[in-house]
């Protein structure tokens, strides 16, 4: 089945419901499976705003999202965190990782929400692939930033999530361990099958995407 | 300008308010109601007994001189030896005030005070001694020796004396008194008994240092009679001193936990508001503003608010004190030094919290950590005790506030126990036939009133059993009886064990407690009553615990069977080679126990109670021994017949039970309103600091939270993650609270108060029950309210 994301006429507007801020505009997008897509577009044009409708961190104001045929847009609080946690994978600028706990315990926070022991060999391959297998006992503020970030990579992959979400992965990285943070994200991606949606004002790295979409004022250029 | 800037968070100086408010309430109310019920019994021991009275002994002339002329002094009387009548007893002259007779225990029977000075106020056995006519009345004229001149001079009989029940003694004897009026006669020369009462209820320690040199309540070397009562609750004799140490140490203890309590609230809300407000601070800080001056005017408007709410808390405390004490229909009494010195105090401490104000922002490290999810049992768990473990330090407030709740209400149990202490109560029988002691009424110094007295008993004995009125007779016959270490429950060893001496007593091996032992009779309806086998002959019933001691159910085990030996009153044959009388020996078998019988003896604590047949007592303690018993159900018109019976109630008296009672109960009752609001003050603290704990500790780990909900943990989950982590930080404020009851009970035990025991372990644990109960309930509640919050502002950390 060609798993994919649609987005049919998708509106989003932020503040009150009489004069609010239109976010996204009468967005129509189709995402399917196994694509490496980049977003790119100035800042505040909406491209978080994006993501979060189609992770279901927000409501959209009008239009529906499929994912595969399911509308997300009608599910409610438990359906839509089921629905991320087992579907979608999220790495952030500012890599977020549980300051309470360790390496490993970070990598293996997502079997805990779903109630699944750890999978350690599949972790251990994932670390050696990220080449952070020798950091799992350290806290993550012992860990540099493009290490941090390879630990989110790590962490988004580890419940095998079709979707992976990365807004601005590299926004906090010099522009070298950015290029290889990206490099590892987009090739785990590829090996695995997953989809991949990243966010970046770096046109170097929306190249290495598929497919780059441009967003303007909250519209697909 | 700056103190706009403080608007947006003026909910949190009103929460910071209503936390002194409530902390001030609390110790104030509570200092009130204290004190007003202290200074109540006082004034009740004074209106009954005088104000402080003395008695000294074989004083010289001077010193006469000196306490007569004492600013303190309201009152002296004189008291001399006149004669001695019979063998061994002595009858004292007594020069008195009419209004010092008045609360005297001496009562009048008939006739008046003495009003000139040849008439004199004589017991009924002393004039039908004296008096030469047939039939010896008020107004006889007897011979007695004149103090003055020494001769044998006639007086004018003006009434008849007889003791009552009052805790002033004149003298030594009871009963063997006559008196004169102080104001027809002045006796001068030699003095045996001087007596004084002071004005007031100041305690003039120099009129009995100057007058018994050495003389000191400390000691208890009582040489003089003194007023116990009085005495003990102003804190002058030993007991007196400890009671009020307790009084005044509990009020501290309240006052102390309150406002640490409150100070930790305040600090709360403190973090909150420096939180919410570190944006505000930081950019005047970069336009360059004076950050010190910013800092006062925070501190000034937080003190303000804080200062109103102890004002506040001090108005309704007073208002609280006052509904209270009118409730319980007591004059007021404001502790007014005791609640100066507390608020000063608070005030200092809220300032101290307050100045530390920068110190509230610090932020918490986080250092190495072991790996925790492994296998697949509990991770959750494992992951809400990691965060609980990280952020203890965020939390301690939290815990010392559960610690601080249970502390307080063990505080206040304890001095509310305290104040209320009191033995098994008598209310299923609603009369009591109140008979003296024999000793007042000796049957061979007044054979005519002895038998006054017992035909009086018996005629109210005959007719209340004509009407179908079974007594139910007090313990007459007291005795002891050595309960082995063997018979004691486990628990009632663990009560003796927590004094030291009961600790050192038990820790050998053949130990045996002497309980004084009470043989009460019952008749068959009582035992049927009490849902028993009628008793064989010389059947008997035993309490099965010690008088006083409540919850204390079972306390006694193996007694079941046993014998308890004792001598009757009856004698069989021939007396012995002296002429004594030769008693026989019963043999009781305990053939059931009682966890709880109708009455209880009029005894101290520490008494056991053996139940037997009313004939048989009747029988082996003879018919014609009086006692005292109680009557249930009697009919107004039967109440009346009996008070007419007994006439002037002289040494024989008809209580009502429930007019006692209901005093008691009525004061019992405000106090476990007291201690109810005290656990819902308590509560609010707890619901109070738990709500900022969610709003500061939370708040400021929105990042964690908006990345768990990122990644798909459910809504239930993550109030799951949070009430866990709340439910550690109950269980360890739980855990410390006990700890600290603890120690501070075995404090008491074994330093303050070695001799009581009446503090049990239960009032812990019911007030630790509670509060740990209640803090699951508020745990509940906030996880719902919080449940309902939206999360879209999460999703702007990320
Ligand atoms: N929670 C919110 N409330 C109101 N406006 C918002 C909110 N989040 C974002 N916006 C507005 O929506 C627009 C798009 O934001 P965003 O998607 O974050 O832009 P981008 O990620 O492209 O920089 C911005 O103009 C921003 O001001
Ligand atoms: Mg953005």
């Amino acid at each position: 089945m060609n798993q994919n994301i649609r987005l049919v006429d998708v509106s989003k507007l932020y503040g009150t419901s009489g004069g609010g801020f239109p976010a996204l505009k009468h967005v129509n997008l189709t995402i399917p499976k196994g694509e490496i897509c980049a977003i790119v577009g100035a800042s505040g044009a909406g491209k978080t705003t994006l993501l979060n409708v189609m992770s279901c961190l927000t409501d959209v104001t009008e239009g529906e999202i499929f994912f595969d045929d399911t509308d997300i847009t009608k599910m409610n609080g438990k359906e839509a965190s089921d629905y991320r946690l087992h579907n979608i994978g999220f790495v952030f600028q500012k890599y977020q990782l549980m300051p309470t706990l360790n390496i490993h315990d970070n990598i293996c926070l997502p079997y805990v929400l779903a109630k699944e022991s750890v999978d350690e060999a599949y972790v251990t391959q994932l670390v050696q692939n990220l080449g952070i297998e020798s950091e799992l006992e350290k806290m993550p503020d012992q860990l540099s930033g493009g290490q941090q970030q390879r630990v989110a990579i790590a962490r988004a992959l580890a419940l095998k999530p079709s979707v992976i979400f990365a807004d601005e992965p590299t926004g906090n990285l010099d522009s070298q361990n950015g290029f290889k943070t990206m490099d590892l994200l987009i090739s785990c991606a590829k090996e695995l099958g997953h989809t991949l949606v990243f966010v970046t004002h770096n046109e170097t790295l929306a190249a290495m995407a598929d497919r780059k979409i441009e967003i303007v004022d909250g519209e697909i250029a | 300008m700056i103190k706009k800037s403080f608007r947006p968070n003026r909910k949190y100086m009103i929460w910071a308010m209503i936390t002194a408010f409530i902390a001030t309430l609390i110790f104030i109310a509570f200092g009130v109601i204290l004190e007003s019920y202290r200074n109540n019994q006082l004034d009740q021991s004074i209106d009954l007994y005088g104000s402080y009275h003395f008695c000294f002994h074989g004083l010289t002339d001077e010193q006469i001189d000196y306490v007569n002329h004492h600013d303190a002094v309201e009152q002296t009387a004189l008291v001399r030896n006149i004669e001695t009548i019979g063998k061994d007893y002595v009858c004292n002259c007594m020069c008195v005030n009419e209004s010092l007779f008045d609360i005297s225990e001496y009562r009048m029977v008939e006739g008046r005070f003495p009003q000139a000075a040849n008439e004199v106020l004589v017991p009924r056995w002393f004039l039908e001694q004296r008096s030469h006519s047939e039939n010896p009345q008020v107004g006889d004229v007897i011979e007695m020796i004149d103090p003055i001149s020494g001769e044998n001079e006639p007086k004018v009989v003006s009434g008849i004396v007889c003791s009552g029940y009052s805790n002033i003694r004149l003298t030594a004897h009871h009963g063997t008194s006559v008196f004169f009026n102080e104001d027809t006669i002045q006796w001068p020369g030699e003095v045996n008994v001087l007596y004084v009462r002071l004005k007031g209820t100041d305690f003039k320690e120099d009129i009995v240092s100057s007058l018994v040199p050495g003389f000191t309540y400390e000691s208890e070397t009582i040489t003089c009679d003194s007023n116990d009562e009085i005495l003990y609750l102003e804190g002058i004799t030993k007991d007196g001193k400890r009671n009020m140490l307790r009084y005044l140490g509990g009020y501290l203890a309240i006052m102390i936990v309150t406002v640490l309590l409150s100070a930790i609230l305040i600090r709360n809300v403190l973090r909150v508001m420096m939180q919410k407000m570190h944006g505000i601070f930081e950019i005047y800080f970069v336009l360059g503003a004076n950050m010190s001056e910013i800092n006062r005017t925070f501190i000034k408007v937080l003190y303000t608010y804080c200062f109103c709410g102890e004002l506040l808390g001090m108005l309704l405390g007073l208002t609280i004190g006052l509904g209270a004490s009118g409730l319980l229909g007591f004059t007021l009494y404001v502790p007014v030094k005791m609640i100066a010195v507390s608020l000063i105090l608070e005030a200092l401490f809220f300032f101290v919290i307050l100045l530390r104000v920068k110190e509230y922002n610090r932020n918490i490290r986080l250092t190495g950590a072991r790996t925790i999810f492994r296998g697949k049992h509990f991770m959750f768990v494992r992951f809400a005790l990691r965060n609980f473990m990280t952020y203890h330090l965020k939390k301690v407030v939290n815990i010392l506030a559960i610690a601080g709740c249970v502390v307080l209400l063990f505080v206040v149990s304890l001095v509310v126990k305290d104040q209320t202490k009191q033995q098994d109560n008598n209310d299923s029988y609603d009369y009591y036939l109140q008979m003296d002691l024999y000793g007042v009424v000796d049957a061979s110094t007044y054979p005519a009133e002895y038998e006054n007295l017992l035909s009086k008993w018996k005629n109210v004995r005959d007719y209340c059993i004509s009407k179908g009125h079974i007594p139910y007779y007090d313990a007459f016959f007291v005795d002891h009886y050595d309960i082995t270490k063997q018979n004691m429950s486990k628990e009632l060893q663990h009560t003796y064990a927590r004094t030291a001496q009961g600790a050192a007593a038990l820790a050998r091996t053949n130990a045996s407690f002497q309980c004084k032992l009470a043989i009460m009779a019952i008749g068959p309806e009582a035992v049927a009553e009490m849902g028993m086998d009628p008793l064989p002959e010389h059947g008997a019933i035993l309490l099965n615990r010690i008088t006083g001691k409540h919850n204390m159910e079972g306390s006694l085990s193996g007694m079941e069977g046993a014998v308890i030996k004792k001598e009757a009153l009856r004698t069989e044959g021939e007396p012995d080679e002296f002429g004594n009388p030769n008693y026989i020996d019963v043999e009781f078998q305990i053939c059931n126990l009682a966890d709880n019988i109708p009455v209880y003896p009029m005894l101290e604590e520490d008494t056991l109670c053996l139940l037997i047949d009313i004939n048989e007592y009747l029988y082996l303690y003879g018919h014609d021994y009086a006692s005292s018993f109680y009557l249930k159900h009697l009919t107004e018109e039967e109440v009346n017949e009996i008070q007419g019976m007994l006439t002037d109630q002289t040494h024989i008296r008809l209580l009502n039970q429930h007019e006692v009672l209901d005093d008691i109960t009525h004061v019992h009752r405000l106090m476990w309103y007291g201690m109810m609001t005290m656990f819902i003050l308590g509560i609010l603290f707890v619901y109070s600091n738990m709500q900022l704990q969610n709003i500061y500790e939370f708040d400021s780990r929105k990042n964690e939270f908006a990345l768990l909900n990122a990644m798909g943990i459910s809504p239930k989950m993550l109030q799951r993650l949070k009430s866990l982590e709340t439910a550690f930080a109950i269980l360890f404020g739980w855990l410390l609270g006990l700890l600290l009851c603890q120690c501070l009970n075995f404090v008491l035990y074994h330093y303050v108060i070695v001799e009581d025991e009446w503090i049990r372990l239960e009032v812990i644990w019911q007030s630790a029950v509670l509060i740990g109960a209640v803090s699951i309930i508020i745990m509940l509640v906030s996880a719902v309210k919080n449940k309902s919050s939206k999360i879209d502002w999460i999703l702007k950390e990320l």
